[in-house]
C-alpha cells in the first residue's frame, strides 16, 4: 500500500505543544464539535478536529507546515463548546507557537521568546548590546552613550545617540527581515507540501501569479478583520486586535518617515507637536497600548 | 369455605356520572346477590364500610371500581376472595360519554336502543361474579425440608463477593471452586480496572482482600477442587451431590437424548419406548434424575458464578491479523500473563515490546463488530494494558485501534484518565492486516480518524478477544431436571446464562438458580461485584419466598401453584416439555411430577394441557371459561341490529397495563369488546376461544407481548407458544365453517398505550366486515 501513511508519533512534540499552552490536547475524543463550531472552518477538510488528533498522536510533520492553524483567529468558539475541555483554540495557538520556533533562527532565541520566564533575559539582551557597544565606542572616544547629559532641552538622543541606535538597529532590522524571509520561504514550501498531502491542491509547485492574486484577495480580508468578526465567543477581541494591527502599521510608517527625515533630508528633531507624522505616531502608540491591554 | 357474596360498586372517579349505577345493581340483584354502592370506596370511609361488611360475614367480594393494578393494597382483605371489576379504566375512562353518548330518556323508551357502555359494565360485573364463584382461596405450598443454605458455584471475584454479601446477612454459604484456590481470573492480573472512586487510574488487584474477607467469615464454607455432579429437587430443598473434577460417579446427571439419536438409520423418529431405551443406554451408569442422593447436601438456592474462559480465537477468521502464524500476535489474555510475569516482552525473542498495537475488532472494513464475546470490558482492558506498556517503558508507545470504545458509567473517568498519557494513541479504524516487517510487524489500518490508510510499526500485537461463558462448553450446574442439565438455549443469548437481559438480569430460566458475573455477559470486576450483590439478594428472596410458600418472581408473593388432576392425565408430556422453567419432571411412565417451588405460576402448563386437568386456586380453565360464557351476546331476537361481541384475552403483564394507560389518557376503543386479563398468553387454553365462538361471540383476539429476538414476555416464551397454538386453532375454525380471521393475536409493549386502542378498533372493524357469527343465538 503505497499511499499508506506510516505513523511515527513524536511524544516530544506532544510535550512541546503541551508546554506551549495546549496541555489539554489529549482530552480530545474526536467528536468534531470544534470543526462544526468554528465559524471559519471550511466544509471540506474542516479543522481543527484533524489538527487535534494529529496533535494527540504527536504527528509533528502534519502540524508544522499546516496552513489551517494559521486561519484560526483563536476566537475561542471551539474551546467554549468542546464537551471535553480539550481547548482546541489553545492547542492551535500552541501549534502556531511551535511552528514559529521551528522556522525561527537562532533556535535558542525562538525558544526563549516562547517562554515567559525568559522574558527578563530577552529584555536584557538589547540593553547589554547597547551598553557594550556604547562603552566600547566611548573607549575609542566616540560619545554616543551618555549617562548624565546636560543642557536645556534634554531629549532621548542626548542619552543614546541616534548613531548608536542606528548602527545597532539597522543591521538588526535587516537581519530580522532576512531571518523572517528565509523562515517564511521554508514555511510556505512546507505549507504547500502539506496542502498537497491533504489533497487541497494538485499543483506540485507554488504558482507565483496565483500566489500574488491570492495575496491581493487576502489582504483586505485581513485589514477589515472580516473573518475575525465571524467569531461569536470573542468578537470584542476583534477591535482590540485591529487596533494592535493598525498601530503597528502606523508605527512602521512613522519610523520610516523619521528615518528618512533624519538621514535623507537631515531634518533634526525635536519635531513640532502639530507634525502629522508625530500625530500618527502618538495615536498609534496609544492604540497599541490600549489594544494590547484589551487583548490581555 | 362457605362463600358469602357481596358486590360493591364505587361511584367515584366518574363512574357514577357515566353509568346508570342503579341499573348496574340490578345485575347482582337478579342473581340474589347483595349489592351496595359507595361514593368513594377507596377512601377511609369506603374501606371502613367494606371492613364492616366483612365483619358481618361477607368473605367473597366483587369490587367494581378501578383497575386491579391500582389500590391493590387498599382492597386487600386477608382471608377473603376479592375480584376487582375494572369499571374505571376499563369502561368509563376508556369510553367517555363524549364518544359514546348515553341514551336519552326518549331513546330509552324504545327497547331496540341500547347503551354499549352500560352493557359493558354489566357484563364485567357478571364476569366478576362468576369468577369469584369459581375460584378458591389459595393455600401455600410448603416444602418439607427447607434448607436456608446458599450454594455458590465459582470461587472467583463474583462468587466470593456473592458469598460475602449473603453471609453478612446471616445466611450459611458454601462456595464450590473447581481449581485448588480461590481467586479466579482476578488473581491472575497485574493490575485492574478501578472498582471505586475516582475511577481514573489502574489499581492493584482487589482480590486478595476479598479472599481474606471470605476466610474471615465463619458462615462461609469453601470447597476447592470440587464440582457439582448434580443439583436435584427444587428451590428450598435442592439436593446437591459434589465430586472431584473429572470424576465419574453414579450421581452424575443424565443428559437428554440428543436429537440425532432420536431417529433410526432411515431418519424416522423412534417410538417412545425405543427412545427411552436409547436414553437409558446413553446415560448408562447414571442414576435417574428422580433418584435423590441420600448423601447429598441440602441447599435452598444456588448462585451461579462460574465465570468465563478466554476465547481461544480458533479458525481462519483471524488469519489476516496473523494470529497463530506470527508469534508476537497474542490475545489480551496472553498479554495479561506476560504482564503479570514481568516487563512486557515479545514471546518470540524475549526482547522489550515498546510499540504495542491493540486490535479491538477483527472484521476489517466489512464489519465493525468487536471480537465475539467482547464488550465494554474488552475496551477497558485494552486501555489498561496500554498503560502497562507505558509503565514499563518511558519510550513505550501503545496504539489502540477500535471500532467501539465502550466505557460506560464511571468508567468514562477511566478512559479520560488514561487518555491523558502522551504515549497512548487511539483511533477508530478498521485493522486490515498484521504482517511481518523485518524483526517486528507492521499493522495496516483504514478509515481512521487520522484520515486515510495508516501503518504502525509494532513489536507486539494484542487482540481484544472476548470472555466465553463456561456454560458454552458445559452445563456446569448439572440440574437433575427432565428438560436437561443446563439452561434451555433459546438461541438468543450466545450461550450466556440469561433469561431477560433487561427485566430479569439475575433470574435464569431456572427458579432458584441466580447468575452473576461473566457467566451472564462479559463484564468488568466492578460490574461483577455489583452483579454478585444482585444475585445474592435474589437467592435470599428465593429462600424468603419459598419458606412462605409463595412464588419468587415475577409473580412475587403469588400463593397459588398448579394443581394437577392426575386421574385424567394421558402422559402426553406437553406440560413437561412446554414449561419454560423446567418445573415438571415426568417419571418413567410420563406422568408429570410437579416441583411447585421451581414454578413461576405463568400457567403455560394449563394452556398446554389438552385434557385441561391443570389449574390454580384462583385461575383455572373453568374460572376463565365461565367468565367467557358470562358475557352477554345479544342476537337479533334482542335487537334489530344487535351489537357485535368480541373477546379479548389480554396478557396482564404488558398489554393490560397498556390498556389501563389508554383509559388514563382517555383514548377510546370499541365498547363491543370484553377483555379478560390472563397471567400469560402461554396460559391461554384454546378451549376459551372455542367457548367464545360457540357462545356466538363474533371474534377473539389475544393481546400479548412481543416475542422474537427482543422478546418481552415475563415467562420467556408465552406469547410465542400462544402463536403456535393459534395456528392450530385455524384448522378447527375451518371445520366449523368459521373464518380463521375471526381469531387473531397482536403484540404490544407496555408503552404502546397509544397504539392499542387502534389495534382493537381495527380488529373490531375487520370482524364487522366479516359479519356476525353464524352461531349467534343458537
Amino acid at each position: 500500500m503505497a499511499d499508506s501513511y506510516l505513523v511515527e508519533p513524536d511524544v516530544g512534540f506532544i510535550m512541546e505543544v503541551s508546554r506551549l499552552g495546549g496541555a489539554d490536547l489529549k482530552k480530545c475524543f474526536q467528536c468534531a464539535t470544534c470543526a462544526v463550531a468554528c465559524p471559519i472552518s471550511p466544509d471540506t477538510k474542516p479543522f481543527p478536529r484533524k489538527e487535534m488528533i494529529a496533535a494527540s498522536w504527536g504527528l509533528k510533520d502534519r502540524l508544522i507546515g499546516n496552513g489551517d492553524v494559521w486561519l484560526c483567529h483563536n476566537c475561542g468558539d471551539c474551546s467554549t463548546l468542546c464537551p471535553r475541555g480539550a481547548q482546541p483554540g489553545d492547542v492551535l495557538a500552541a501549534v502556531r507557537a511551535a511552528t514559529v520556533i521551528e522556522y525561527a533562527t537562532p533556535k535558542v532565541v525562538a525558544k526563549m521568546v516562547s517562554d515567559p520566564k525568559k522574558l527578563p533575559i530577552l529584555l536584557a539582551i538589547p540593553a547589554v548590546i547597547f551598553l557594550v557597544v556604547g562603552l566600547l565606542l566611548k573607549m575609542v572616544g566616540v560619545n554616543w552613550l551618555n549617562f548624565a547629559p546636560t543642557g536645556d532641552h534634554l531629549w532621548q538622543a542626548d542619552y543614546i545617540g541616534n548613531y548608536l541606535v542606528d548602527i545597532i538597529m539597522i543591521p538588526t532590522f535587516f537581519g530580522a527581515v532576512g531571518v523572517f524571509a528565509l523562515g517564511l520561504k521554508r514555511f510556505l514550501c512546507d505549507m504547500h507540501a502539506n496542502a498537497v498531502k491533504e489533497g487541497k491542491t494538485d499543483k506540485e509547485k507554488i504558482d507565483p501569479v496565483g500566489f500574488v492574486q491570492a495575496l491581493i484577495k487576502t489582504v483586505p480580508t485581513i485589514l477589515t478583520h472580516q473573518k475575525f468578526n465571524e467569531c461569536s465567543e470573542n468578537r470584542d477581541r476583534s477591535t482590540a486586535h485591529m487596533m494592535v494591527l493598525f498601530s503597528f502599521i502606523g508605527l512602521f510608517i512613522v519610523t520610516n518617515c523619521f528615518f528618512a527625515a533624519e538621514w535623507i533630508f537631515h531634518i533634526d528633531g525635536p519635531y513640532r507637536q502639530i507634525n502629522p507624522v508625530k500625530w500618527l505616531g502618538n495615536i498609534s502608540g496609544i492604540a497599541l497600548v490600549i489594544g494590547g491591554i484589551l487583548l490581555l | 369455605m362457605d362463600k358469602k357474596y357481596g358486590v360493591y360498586i364505587c361511584e367515584g372517579c366518574g363512574i357514577g356520572e357515566s353509568l346508570d349505577v342503579k341499573a348496574l345493581c340490578g345485575v347482582p340483584e337478579e342473581e340474589g346477590v347483595p349489592v351496595k354502592t359507595h361514593p368513594f370506596l377507596c377512601g377511609k370511609e369506603g374501606v371502613e364500610f367494606l371492613n364492616k361488611e366483612i365483619g358481618d360475614g361477607t368473605n367473597t367480594l366483587v369490587i367494581a371500581a378501578c383497575s386491579r393494578r391500582v389500590n391493590f393494597d387498599i382492597f386487600r382483605f386477608d382471608g377473603c376472595i376479592v375480584d376487582r371489576v375494572n369499571l374505571r379504566e376499563g369502561v368509563v375512562w376508556s369510553h367517555p360519554r363524549s364518544e359514546f353518548p348515553a341514551l336519552t330518556e326518549e331513546e330509552k323508551e324504545d327497547e331496540d336502543n341500547f347503551d354499549r357502555v352500560q352493557m359493558m359494565a354489566e357484563d364485567y360485573i357478571k364476569m366478576g361474579m362468576i369468577r369469584v364463584e369459581k375460584i378458591t382461596l389459595p393455600e401455600p405450598y410448603v416444602v418439607e425440608n427447607l434448607s436456608r443454605k446458599i450454594l455458590v458455584l465459582g470461587g472467583g471475584i463474583t462468587g466470593m463477593s456473592a458469598a460475602i454479601d449473603a453471609a453478612k446477612t446471616g445466611y450459611d454459604v458454601t462456595i464450590v471452586e473447581k481449581t485448588a484456590a480461590l481467586g479466579g481470573y482476578a488473581a491472575k492480573v497485574r493490575k485492574q480496572i478501578p472498582v471505586f472512586a475516582p475511577y481514573d487510574a489502574l489499581i492493584p488487584p482487589v482480590v486478595e482482600a476479598i479472599i481474606k474477607e471470605v476466610e474471615a467469615l465463619d458462615n462461609i464454607t469453601v470447597k476447592t477442587e470440587t464440582e457439582v455432579a448434580r443439583i436435584a429437587g427444587q428451590p428450598g430443598e435442592f439436593t446437591v451431590t459434589f465430586k472431584k473434577p473429572g470424576e465419574k460417579i453414579p450421581f452424575d446427571v443424565p443428559f437428554p437424548l440428543p436429537d440425532e439419536m432420536k431417529v433410526d438409520e432411515n431418519g424416522k423418529d423412534l417410538d417412545v419406548e425405543k427412545q427411552h431405551e436409547a436414553y437409558l443406554a446413553y446415560n448408562e451408569g447414571k442414576n435417574d434424575i428422580l433418584q435423590m442422593d441420600p448423601d447429598g447436601e441440602m441447599f435452598g438456592a444456588v448462585i451461579l458464578a462460574a465465570g468465563w474462559r478466554p476465547d481461544d480465537l480458533e479458525g481462519d477468521e483471524y488469519a489476516h491479523l496473523g494470529y497463530g502464524k506470527l508469534p508476537d500476535v497474542v490475545t489480551n489474555h496472553q498479554f495479561e500473563a506476560i504482564a503479570k510475569a514481568g516487563k512486557i516482552v515479545r514471546p518470540s525473542d524475549g526482547k522489550p515490546a515498546k510499540s504495542v498495537v491493540f486490535v479491538q475488532s477483527p472484521g476489517k472494513d466489512e464489519s465493525d463488530s468487536d471480537f465475539a464475546y467482547a464488550g465494554s470490558v474488552t475496551s477497558m482492558v485494552s486501555l489498561k494494558q496500554a498503560k502497562y506498556v507505558r509503565e514499563d517503558y518511558d519510550d513505550g508507545k501503545a496504539f489502540i485501534f477500535y471500532q467501539h470504545m465502550r466505557t460506560p458509567g464511571f468508567s468514562e473517568l477511566f478512559y479520560k484518565g488514561l487518555q491523558q498519557d502522551p504515549g497512548i494513541f487511539m483511533t477508530k479504524g478498521a485493522v486490515m492486516s498484521v504482517a511481518k516487517n523485518g524483526n517486528g510487524m507492521i499493522v495496516d489500518a483504514e478509515n481512521t480518524l487520522l484520515g486515510e490508510k495508516l501503518q504502525v510499526k509494532a513489536d507486539l500485537v494484542v487482540l481484544g478477544a472476548g470472555m466465553v461463558p463456561v456454560t458454552k462448553d458445559d452445563p456446569v450446574i448439572n440440574l437433575a431436571y427432565r428438560q436437561g442439565p443446563g439452561f434451555r438455549d433459546i438461541d438468543l443469548f450466545n450461550s450466556y446464562v440469561d433469561s431477560n437481559f433487561i427485566c430479569f438480569p439475575y433470574e435464569t430460566q431456572r427458579t432458584g438458580i441466580y447468575a452473576a458475573g461473566a457467566i451472564r455477559r462479559s463484564m468488568t470486576m466492578e460490574e461483577a461485584i455489583e452483579d454478585a450483590s444482585g444475585a445474592a439478594l435474589k437467592a435470599i428472596q428465593c429462600l424468603e419466598s419459598t419458606n412462605r410458600g409463595v412464588s419468587v418472581h415475577p409473580r412475587s408473593g403469588d400463593m397459588t401453584f398448579p394443581d394437577f388432576f392426575f386421574q385424567r392425565c394421558t402422559q402426553c408430556k406437553r406440560c413437561t416439555e412446554e414449561c419454560p422453567f423446567g418445573a415438571l419432571d415426568d417419571d418413567e411412565k410420563g406422568t408429570p411430577k410437579p416441583n411447585p417451588t421451581r414454578c413461576r405460576r405463568c400457567g403455560t402448563c394449563m394452556g398446554a394441557c389438552p385434557e385441561r386437568i391443570i389449574g390454580f386456586a384462583d385461575y383455572s380453565i373453568d374460572s376463565i371459561g365461565s367468565m367467557v360464557k358470562a358475557v352477554g351476546v345479544p342476537s337479533e331476537d334482542d335487537y334489530t341490529e344487535p351489537p357485535f361481541r368480541i373477546l379479548g384475552l389480554v396478557c396482564e403483564n404488558d398489554a393490560y397495563p397498556a390498556l389501563d394507560m389508554a383509559g388514563l389518557n382517555r383514548i377510546p376503543y370499541s365498547a363491543d369488546v370484553r377483555l379478560i386479563p390472563i397471567r400469560c398468553l402461554g396460559s391461554m387454553n384454546v378451549i376459551w376461544i372455542k367457548d367464545a365462538l360457540s357462545k356466538g361471540m363474533d371474534g377473539v383476539f389475544l393481546l400479548g407481548c412481543k416475542h422474537g429476538d427482543d422478546y418481552q414476555c415475563h415467562f420467556v416464551k408465552g406469547s410465542e407458544l400462544a402463536e403456535i397454538r393459534m395456528k392450530k386453532i385455524g384448522e378447527a375454525l375451518a371445520s366449523l365453517a368459521l373464518e380463521t380471521e375471526r381469531v387473531a393475536q397482536f403484540e404490544v409493549a407496555i408503552d404502546d398505550y397509544d397504539k392499542v386502542p387502534q389495534i382493537i378498533n381495527d380488529f373490531v372493524e375487520s370482524i364487522e366486515a366479516l359479519g356476525p357469527n353464524p352461531f349467534k343465538g343458537f
